[in-house]
């Protein structure tokens, strides 16, 4: 009995890995761009759809070639980033922080759009990659191969890669910097149009990263955009907007709370996560592990 | 005493802001704090008026505890206060400017069905008529000159009618002329009212016009306080002022 | 001096203290339009139009109260909600619930729930949201309006889950197959409550909002209790949304947990803006508006809704900041100008608008006539040579011949507007109202019709204004002689 209960704990745990590693890979970008830009990118889950999409496309042009596409969409996507920051969000820089929101909300709507004329209004599915298909046993459990081999490593990779960036590298460091104080970086003698455009590149990345691996975990259709975007807000809301450990842990709590709670209370474990979230922004206004909010008293 | 500080001290993190501050102003006086930049004036500001809580020490209003209230709880108990930066409703009207504050200072802003464009009309025109605006009513706030809009402030100040007001640099960024000007109108309705005034100021000339009483802020501590003769001739303000002058 | 103060109380006047409401010409302009609408489905009836407009006109009406109800918090308080439409779904699902779970319940006292109902939760989530301001607040009511619509969707026993409330019982009046009845009954309750907003608005308290929008920190100093203020404001809209929802449960007798979805929360954020979020009327406007292009374009087209509602939104951020009604009512004025100035100003401005007007009244009927019939470039197929019937004629063709024969009448129009001809200034309305009869006659899509439509309207407030009248009949010129005397 005790065995029994010890197994379940340790499933849901590993099961809370996996959704916290599935929605870490999507949000670290938005937060990264929301630390450097002071957007929250609505449009950011239209590149974690169109990471998949392209996934669809890649695998079913080489029939079959999984591993380069999760470098070629992503890298898709980027292109796509690029274009809508250069052309819509490079004007508003200096409008109401509003407006940028309701322009990122607005490329959502054409975003969506375009997918179902270009994939249609149907579901399709991305096969596992050959060798992933099935099930690996780990203490006397199940669990499905793709997400221990591919999605965990994955989504370590990423918390790793963004830390070593961000304080190992020049580059990262200025960006790191712009992070802190946003007006500085002006000062510093930084092209602010190019570091713009490149964080924006990198968060447009991550998205159709996150899209990329997690495709052949579920349905593809047009409205995963929509789907995803409420959950990585809740997740960057939680653990601090901007600051990348608290998207981390944002992320695990996410993952575990939804994972042990579909255990109690099946129907309803979605707005457990909401309700923690108000109550930590009543408690602590800049979420987890955020920078103090300026103007709040 | 109508304002009284006592020792308060505010850091941010280790930063201390202001240490140990103590202030006493009576009724009637037109008190000034000066220093240099980063003294800690508008900290002490900001501390009174209850926009930051002081780490430490207290602060006392007509003898009553303000320490911690809610800005808007300190204005209603008869405090007003000008901001460095002009502070105004900028798309609304000078007349609703103004309007405004004296809808909050008679407690009317819950009403939810009468029109407000009849109401409060006398006691706004007094008002705009004292800060010399009457003929701007109908103009759009944010597009007057930045003369008008100190005195646009002043008058939605006015408004809820302090015992003291508190000025936060009222003649940054104006010309002389604007700044000659300016300070006659505050004289003149501080004079009129029997207001209480504490204001901080760069401008030497306008401080030792005006003021009767004279703090001297330094690195958050007070460094010297008295009547502007004695302060003007303290060994101490003079190596502060004159060093950084030369 | 005297002279502004004595304006000022002029223009106050008209509702002055103690005074008969009834002298306020707003709330005259409400009652006609009551009873113009009121009448309005039996005209459908009597023309032998189809009996969807007086479905749509119902749903027109609600969303205008809905849209009000949130520009009170968009563009009255500066706070953008993302979640608007759980109230929506509260009041629809408090109204709902009641109706179907209690036998007893009467009708009318359920209808009266919802709006308690829809406050008594904003107070709630309010108490949680109005702690935080811009984009914390977006996500903040975001995230607790998913959890409405999440609580809908998932509690089976309680709510139906996705498969909604089907089947809620409803008064037998309602169930009038012409829709006449149900119709009225929504237009007097939007009616009154739009009214109702409208002295919220331009009461102390919605002046105090105002105040709040425009700077909190000031507003807080003059003694305003800000975080009580906004919760008031945002329970008003909570309130007057519920209603909204309620009214459309009732209309479908049946509620879906999409009601409370957020995209129906950005469909009125949308509506405000397309109107105008600095106006009183400027939502009522883009919910008509955006539901006639959405009945336009969704009937044939529903696969390009969203892309057309995208571009849309990008371009009133671009372009249109301040609305459509923003636009009309926008003026460059200074109070130092004198009336020749005064007048000079607002005509040049008048034609430039009227250039904007009508280059999107081209390009409307352009981008319909492309979705209408994609093919006929040149000449349609069933093309036959009726000078007025030009709908037969190809896109190009029909095109052309609107630019170039309507640019040149407006530029003629102008000229004389621009040097107050009197002559000009009735001739110009004219060819406003013929335009508008030609769309019609030609079957226009109803979205550009409206566009047409407030393009008249514009004209209208513009040259029958009483300053403006004066200027047309002569009175300019005897200000301008004045004016160069006081010079001289």
């Amino acid at each position: 009995m005790v065995d029994f209960f010890t197994n379940v704990f340790f499933v849901q745990l590993v099961n809370g890995l996996f959704i916290a590693a599935g929605i870490y890979l999507v949000a670290s970008g938005l937060s990264l761009v929301f630390g450097v830009l002071g957007i929250l990118n609505f449009a950011h889950g239209s590149f974690y759809m169109y990471g998949a999409f392209f996934v669809f496309t890649y695998v079913g042009f080489t029939a079959g070639d999984f591993w380069p596409a999760l470098f070629i969409a992503p890298m898709v996507v980027v292109i796509l980033g690029v274009v809508m920051e250069v052309v819509f969000l490079r004007p508003i820089y200096k409008a109401d922080p509003l407006y940028q929101l309701l322009l990122t909300y607005a490329m959502v709507l054409i975003f969506g759009d375009l997918v179902k004329i270009l994939y249609g209004a149907e579901n399709l599915s991305v096969a596992r990659p050959e060798g992933f298909e099935g099930t690996v046993t780990i203490a006397g459990s199940l669990f499905p191969s793709y997400q221990i081999f591919v999605l965990l490593p994955a989504g370590f990779l990423t918390v790793l890669g963004l830390y070593l960036f961000l304080n190992r590298t020049n580059v990262g460091r200025t960006v790191r910097a712009a992070t802190q104080d946003r007006e500085m970086i002006g000062a510093l003698g930084v092209n602010v149009r190019l570091l713009y455009t490149g964080v924006f590149a990198i968060g447009a990345f991550l998205g159709g990263l996150g899209g990329a691996v997690l495709a052949p975990m579920g349905a593809l259709y047009p409205g995963m955009d929509f789907d995803v975007i409420i959950e990585v807000f809740l997740v960057v809301v939680l653990g601090g907007l901007g600051s990348m450990a608290g998207t981390a842990l944002g992320a695990l709590i996410y993952g575990e709370l939804k994972s042990f709670g579909i255990l109690w209370v099946p129907e309803l474990e979605s707005v457990f996560i909401y309700v923690l979230m108000a109550v930590v922004l009543v408690a602590r206004p800049q979420g987890l592990l955020g920078k103090k909010v300026e103007g709040g008293h | 005493m109508l304002l009284r500080v006592e020792n308060v001290t505010m850091s941010f993190g280790g930063f201390i802001a202001t240490n140990n501050v103590s202030l006493n102003v009576e009724k009637g006086q037109m008190a000034c704090i000066i220093g240099p930049n980063g003294a800690g004036k508008s900290t002490l500001f900001n501390l009174i008026t209850g926009h930051l809580t002081p780490t430490m020490g207290k602060i006392f209003f007509h003898d009553q505890d303000i320490t911690g209230k809610a800005p808007h709880t300190i204005c209603q108990l008869g405090m007003g206060r000008s901001f460095q930066r002009t502070n105004i409703f900028p798309r609304l009207t000078v007349f609703e400017n103004v309007q405004v504050a004296v809808l909050s200072h008679t407690r009317k802003t819950l009403n939810f069905l009468t029109p407000a464009k009849t109401m409060v009309q006398e006691a706004t025109f007094a008002l705009l008529e004292d800060v010399g605006l009457v003929d701007q009513a109908k103009s759009t706030s944010g597009t007057l000159s930045y003369g008008y809009q100190k005195q646009l402030e002043l008058g939605i100040t006015l408004a809820s009618d302090p015992e003291i007001l508190l000025l936060d640099e009222p003649t940054a960024g104006m010309s002389p002329q604007e700044t000659t000007n300016s300070i006659e109108l505050i004289a003149r309705i501080s004079r009129e009212r029997g207001l209480t005034l504490l204001f901080t100021e760069h401008d030497m000339d306008v401080v030792f016009s005006v003021a009767e009483k004279i703090t001297v802020l330094h690195q958050g501590a007070v460094l010297a306080e008295g009547a502007p003769e004695d302060v003007k001739n303290d060994p101490d303000v003079q190596r502060i002022y004159l060093g950084e002058a030369a | 001096m005297a002279t502004s103060q004595d304006s000022l109380q002029d223009t106050a006047g008209a509702v002055g203290k103690g005074q008969s409401a009834f002298r306020d010409p707003v709330l005259w302009g409400f009652l006609v339009a009551l009873v113009l609408f009121f009448w309005t489905p039996e005209l459908i009836i009597y023309m032998e139009w189809a009996d969807f407009w007086i479905i749509f006109l119902t749903e027109a009406f609600i969303w205008s109260l809905f849209a009000v109800a949130f520009n009170l918090l968009m563009g009255y308080g500066g706070l953008i909600s993302f979640g608007q439409a759980a109230y929506l779904g509260i009041g629809g699902y408090t109204a709902g619930l009641l109706l179907k779970y209690l036998v007893w319940m009467n009708f009318y006292v359920a209808l009266v729930a919802a709006p308690i109902g829809g406050a008594l939760a904003a107070l709630v989530i309010g108490y949680f949201c109005i702690r935080r301001t811009h984009i914390y607040f977006a996500i903040l009511t975001l995230a607790f309006g998913h959890i409405v619509y999440l609580i809908a969707f998932k509690w089976y026993d309680f709510t139906g889950g996705d498969n909604g409330l089907i089947g809620i019982p409803v008064p037998e009046w309602i169930k009038d197959p012409t829709f006449v009845s149900y119709y009225k009954f929504v237009l007097v309750i939007c009616m009154v409550s739009i009214y109702l907003l409208w002295r919220i608005v331009n009461s102390p308290f919605g002046k105090t909002l105002t105040a709040i929008r425009e700077n909190e920190v000031r507003a807080d100093f003059v003694g305003i209790n800000v975080q009580r203020h906004k919760l008031y404001a945002f329970m008003i809209a909570g309130a007057f949304s519920a209603l909204a929802g309620a009214l459309i449960m009732i209309n479908e007798r049946s509620v879906y947990p999409d009601l409370a979805h957020w995209t129906q929360s950005t469909q009125v954020l949308l509506m405000s803006l397309l109107g105008g979020v600095y106006t009183f009327f400027g939502p009522v406007v883009g919910a008509f508006l955006l539901l006639t292009m959405d009945a336009d374009i969704t009937q044939n087209y529903p696969e390009i809704w969203q892309l057309f509602l995208g571009g849309t939104l990008v371009l009133i951020l671009f372009a249109l900041p301040g609305g459509i009604v923003g636009f009309i009512q926008e003026r460059d004025e200074n109070a130092a100008d004198d009336m020749a100035t005064r007048m000079a100003k607002l005509m040049a401005q008048f034609s430039r608008k009227s250039w904007y007007f009508f280059g999107g009244a081209v390009s409307f009927t352009v981008f319909f006539s492309i979705l209408q019939t994609p093919d006929s470039w040149w000449i349609s197929e069933d093309w036959d040579f009726e000078l007025l019937s030009l709908i037969t004629w190809g896109i190009l063709p029909r095109t052309i011949l609107q630019l170039v024969v309507g640019a040149a009448i407006l530029w003629w129009l102008l000229r004389g507007i621009q040097s107050f001809q009197a002559m000009h200034r009735w001739l110009l309305l004219a060819f406003t109202v013929l335009s508008l009869a030609l769309h019609i006659y030609l079957e226009t899509p109803l979205s550009g019709l409206l566009l047409v439509f407030l393009w008249a309207v514009y004209s209208f407030y513009c040259l029958f204004e009483p300053d403006t009248r004066q200027a047309f009949s002569g009175g300019i010129e005897v200000v301008k002689d004045a004016a160069q005397e006081a010079a001289e």
